[in-house]
């Protein structure tokens, strides 16, 4: 660009920016969402990399469950070390001397040598090992805040695990190594104890479904991960992690969250996109003059182009560079509470290579709202000062812009599929916005027609906003794309919401088991069954073989080779463990959907009731083979049925179910379910821990509160991005008022000096929001709807129910939104005086 | 009368200017011949809808003639493209008009200096600066056209019409925004610019007493020169 393109851009930018806030607004609050997400993301994975001795807790974790490794094992892992530590970590409930206030959970039993890296973080003057010592006959223990905050304990409190007493002794504030130990115990919240005081309590029992974990600080000189490969391959029923990769589970949600909001923040720019286009327009409304008078002094096409362009690039650089600094502020705010729910340190991160894709998202976005109206108001013809007939109508920019502008939509898109973490789930959200904004401008394209055809058919108050509709230079384009866009988020973050609320309410069946309990051994069968039926209030109690196994072929095949859906891949996932079960008679409540069941004297080689789902993801039919390693043994099963059930009536089933022989003769355990009235669910509770502290007794109640508590921060999460969107929304619907101020405001006066009283005047500008508004709402209902269908369905994998009531009430509230918005609008309208602009004219 | 009338600067033949709108198409200008030397000031006059100030956009390149010839400066009009009828204007053409029409977030000085800042002329400040000096603006240099009466701001758009010494000037009604003694000591300013740099002024006014000051006069209604007066 030429300095005299640069000068005369500065000059003509003399008036302010006061009328951009609106433009600075809409770019930045997109690019500030973008911003929070990408710094909060990149500190999150950068904190994880730098600290990853400190959340492993060493060089090397190195699990195995059930039992401790054997002295080979132990001296091995020794060997490589130059400190190692170990612990215990197992589920387990927290008796109280009140019974009502037992919970269970994650019992972290750990040495004096724990932790190697970082430090324990406890509320109160005691150190780790004080807190953890034997004092009067009770060990200490440390507990989760969210155990005080509930009320379960206090500080002093005396409390059982297994046959042991316990004294709280302090609140755990922050664990160094919490997100990469805990595995499937981290539901429950924390409690720590000392590794001896686990001795005579019951809990390490043979059958007991312990972690036995080990960290260690390597020697010098030794690499981490070819030590990890080194054990991984010699011992294959360990796990094995080095500090490189201390959380992979962590860092994979963090990029898939990552991923959802900011495809949220990208809506939330794109819909603020509609208003930086209105705000142009206006801009540009008001630079029509300065364009014909420098095109008649003879300037250029191309000059009068690229002086604007080069306005409107810094305009958007200003806006971009706004939401970058908003959008880092809040992540820095952020951070600290990120980092206490986590129990990750941030190591705040700009990731220069990331926040270089924002600002590519913020321009690119801007220009593609920026380059239509600019293009339009310079094919103002000279010719127009003559007449002084400089007019805002409408004109159509030029091919060459149409293919800019479209090349400017593709690259957008491009670039969101290729950085995205998930890239199919990018190209989803590009092909709805893209659908999204067709139907929309479709839609807004109808309604001008239609308000065109019937027009003249209708009262004047009709006639008139039927008129305003379809007009030369009418907002309704964007007025629907604005409302549209806004409610399909809003109502697709409502029913996504409803949705997740009804899954808590559908969570608990009418006959739901009171409990779960783990890991009961055949010789305590039937001591257990004893208990339970003492204790009294127990209507219904069914127990089944538990078997801990693996697949290995299907249909002779490496099971990944076998896959067909994905739905099925949670069965051999990294070729971990799973449980089996076997019955001779049929099971209860379940629907033979294929071949039948086996007679209960069948004694034959192995054959296998399968789950439908097993059958549709791998494709199995009656006959076919699956493989299993069970305690080292390969069997075989066929498949004799298949059958279907609803998981979610929380009944005793396995998806694959054997016929007795072998597994009978091998030692197993058992799980059970009980249902219990509500009076003696306690009574069992305590009863059952305390008698058998192997078994892990999980009551459904706590565990689904537990569970809602999780998803109830989900909701909120859907809620914050919805407020968000709502804020663009707005402040698109709040620039199209605007802007539309000075016509409407002309409109009244004119209206009012033939006679026309204010209710009337109301009265026909409101009829035109009501009618573009209801037929955007109604639109946006259905895209909301699918897209929530899509988030829940399709991505959670959850059952999806169109919930009218809460879809239907959010395009009302946010209808009568955009309707107050307008109505202010016409308010400022009608107060102004006539004379202003009948002088003026 | 100029000296040199050989070579016309603005030569029209038999020029057709239709408009299409909703109604149908609209003859603006219906076969218009016109001649002007080099030097001459001719005044257009005629009722309002005639197609006089069509006829400047035709002749100032912004209107593109629907059929007939119009070359002006040597330049035959129909066959340049947008960027070369701005290049045309810049360095052939000063106009002027009725509302005066100042880019209104620049001063008087920068107004002035445009014309010759899109050419690239280095000194393009200093010689406006010199220009409106002369007309008698130099303590208005750097008041916004908001900042300046009707009078002062059509004198810097004089200055504005003259500073890139076009052959060339239209002028649509300037006065027509002005009373009566401004009027007079505009017209005067006018005439003299292009007396002193021998444009050529093309004037479309309502008023006689300007006509009359003009060499030649044409009379102009429903598209068509109907008479030459004086």
């Amino acid at each position: 660009m030429g300095t005299n393109v640069v000068r005369i851009a500065l000059r003509d930018l003399r008036r302010g920016y006061r009328g951009f806030w609106i433009f600075f607004s809409c770019l930045a609050l997109g690019v500030a969402a973008i911003t929070t997400v990408t710094v909060l993301s990149a500190s999150l994975l950068s904190g994880i990399e730098r600290d990853g001795k400190r959340i492993l807790g060493g060089d090397l974790a190195v699990q195995q469950q059930f039992r401790p490794l054997d002295e080979e094992k132990f001296s091995t892992l020794a060997g490589y070390a130059r400190e190692l530590t170990e612990f215990v970590e197992l589920s387990t409930l927290l008796r109280t001397a009140d019974t009502t206030n037992s919970i269970l959970v994650s019992l972290k039993a750990v040495t004096d040598t724990y932790p190697l890296q970082g430090e324990i973080k406890i509320e109160g003057e005691l150190s780790l090992p004080q807190s953890l010592a034997l004092r009067d006959d009770a060990w200490g223990a440390l507990v989760d805040p969210s155990i005080i905050e509930s009320g379960r304990a206090r500080v002093g409190d005396l409390v059982d695990f297994g046959t042991n007493r316990f004294r709280v002794t302090g609140v755990i504030t922050d664990e160094p190594d919490r997100v990469a130990s805990s595995g499937r115990f981290a539901f429950w919240p924390r409690v720590m104890v000392h590794r001896d005081a686990l001795e005579n309590s019951g809990l390490l029992d043979f059958g007991s479904r312990s972690n036995f974990e080990y960290r260690i600080l390597l020697k010098e000189g030794l690499e981490s991960a070819s030590i990890a490969a080194t054990l991984e391959s010699e011992f294959p029923n360990i796990n094995v992690r080095d500090f490189r990769n201390a959380s992979p589970n962590l860092s994979e949600i963090v990029k898939r969250i990552g991923v959802l909001l900011s495809l949220a923040g990208l809506t939330t720019l794109l819909i603020g996109g509609v208003g930086v286009s209105n705000a142009v327009r206006a801009y540009m409304d008001t630079r029509l003059a300065t364009i014909a008078i420098l095109k008649c002094i003879g300037a250029s096409q191309g000059f009068v182009f690229r002086t604007y362009l080069f306005q409107m690039l810094l305009l958007c650089a200003i806006g971009v560079l706004l939401g970058i600094v908003a959008g880092s502020v809040i992540a820095i705010s952020a951070s600290t509470a990120l980092e206490r729910l986590l129990s990750v340190p941030l190591d705040i991160a700009f990731g220069g290579g990331s926040l270089a894709i924002v600002v590519t998202y913020g321009m690119l976005t801007a220009m593609l709202f920026t380059l239509w109206p600019l293009a339009s108001a310079l094919n103002t013809s000279p010719a127009s000062l003559f007449r002084n007939a400089v007019s805002t109508e409408r004109r159509k920019p030029s091919w060459k812009i149409v293919v800019v502008t479209l090349g400017i939509a593709v690259s957008l898109g491009v670039l969101i599929i290729a950085t995205a973490y998930q890239r199919s789930f990018a190209i989803w959200f590009v092909g709805g916005v893209t659908v999204a904004w067709i139907i929309f401008r479709l839609i807004s394209l109808v309604i001008m027609k239609l308000a065109k055809l019937s027009s003249g058919r209708f009262s004047p108050i009709v006639r008139l906003a039927l008129a305003n509709l379809h007009r030369p230079g009418a907002a309704t384009a964007d007025t629907v794309l604005a409302i549209g866009l806004g409610l399909s988020v809003l109502i697709a973050t409502a029913m996504v919401s409803a949705n997740l609320d009804k899954q808590i309410t559908d969570m608990i069946p009418d006959q739901a088991p009171a409990f779960f309990f783990i890991g009961v051994q055949s010789q305590q069968l039937d001591e257990f069954r004893q208990l339970v039926d003492e204790t009294g209030g127990v209507t219904e109690l069914q127990t089944m073989p538990y078997i801990p196994g693996r697949i290995t072929q299907i249909k002779g095949l490496d099971p990944y080779d076998a896959l067909v859906s994905e739905d099925g891949e949670w069965l051999i996932d990294d070729g971990g463990e799973r449980s089996f079960s076997y019955t001779a008679k049929p099971l209860d409540n379940v629907d033979i959907v294929a071949g039948d069941w086996w007679s209960a004297d069948y004694r034959g080689p192995p054959l296998l009731s399968i789950h439908k789902d097993v059958a549709d993801s791998f494709d199995l039919a009656l006959g076919d083979e699956i493989t299993m390693n069970i305690l080292g043994r390969e069997i075989a099963g066929r498949v004799h049925n298949i059958r279907d059930l609803e998981w979610r009536s929380m009944q005793l089933n396995f998806a694959i179910t054997l016929s007795p022989e072998p597994l009978r003769s091998i030692p197993h355990s058992s799980v059970a379910t009980a249902h219990v009235a509500e009076a003696a669910e306690f009574a069992v509770q305590d009863r059952i821990a305390s008698a058998m502290p192997n078994v892990t007794v999980i009551r459904v109640k706590e565990a689904l509160n537990r569970a809602g508590a999780l998803i109830n921060r989900a909701r909120n999460a859907a809620r914050a991005i919805s407020v968000v969107t709502i804020i663009a929304g707005v402040l698109v619907l709040a620039g199209i008022v605007i802007s539309e101020n000075r016509r409407r405001a002309y409109e009244s006066v004119l209206l009012k000096t033939i006679g026309a009283s204010r209710r009337y005047i109301l009265a026909t500008f409101s009829l035109e929001y009501l009618l573009q508004g209801s037929i955007a709402a109604f639109a946006a209902t259905l895209l909301g709807s699918l897209t929530s269908w899509a988030v829940i369905s399709a991505l959670m994998g959850w059952d999806w129910h169109f919930l009218p009531s809460s879809a239907v009430q959010t395009a009302v509230l946010g209808l009568a939104i955009s309707l107050v918005l307008g109505m202010l609008g016409i308010w400022r309208a009608l107060k102004h005086r006539p004379l202003l602009y009948l002088r003026n004219e | 009368m100029p000296n040199n009338i050989s070579e016309p600067v603005v030569s029209l033949n038999e020029v057709w200017l239709v408009l299409d709108s909703q109604a149908g198409s609209v003859e603006i200008l219906r076969g218009v011949d016109l001649q002007v030397q080099s030097g001459e000031s001719v005044c257009i006059s005629g009722p309002s809808g005639a197609g006089k100030t069509s006829l400047m956009m035709v002749i100032g390149g912004m209107e593109k003639a629907t059929r007939g010839r119009v070359n002006v400066a040597g330049h035959d009009l129909g066959t340049l493209n947008e960027d070369a009828l701005a290049k045309y204007r810049r360095e052939r053409i000063g106009i002027v008009f009725q509302s005066f029409h100042l880019i209104p977030t620049m001063t008087a000085l920068e107004n002035a200096a445009l014309p010759l800042e899109l050419a690239g002329v280095s000194d393009a400040v200093e010689r406006a600066r010199h220009n409106l000096a002369n007309v008698g603006l130099e303590k208005r240099l750097h008041h916004y056209p908001s900042q300046l009466s009707g009078g002062e701001q059509q004198r810097v758009a004089i200055v504005r019409a003259l500073i890139s010494k076009p052959g060339l000037i239209l002028a649509d009604e300037p006065t027509g925004n002005l009373d009566a003694t401004n009027s007079v000591r505009l017209m005067d300013l006018l005439f003299q610019l292009c007396e002193d740099s021998g444009a050529t002024l093309l004037l479309i006014t309502h008023q006689r007493e300007l006509a009359a000051r003009c060499h030649r006069q044409v009379h102009m209604t429903d598209g068509q020169f109907l008479e030459q007066v004086g």
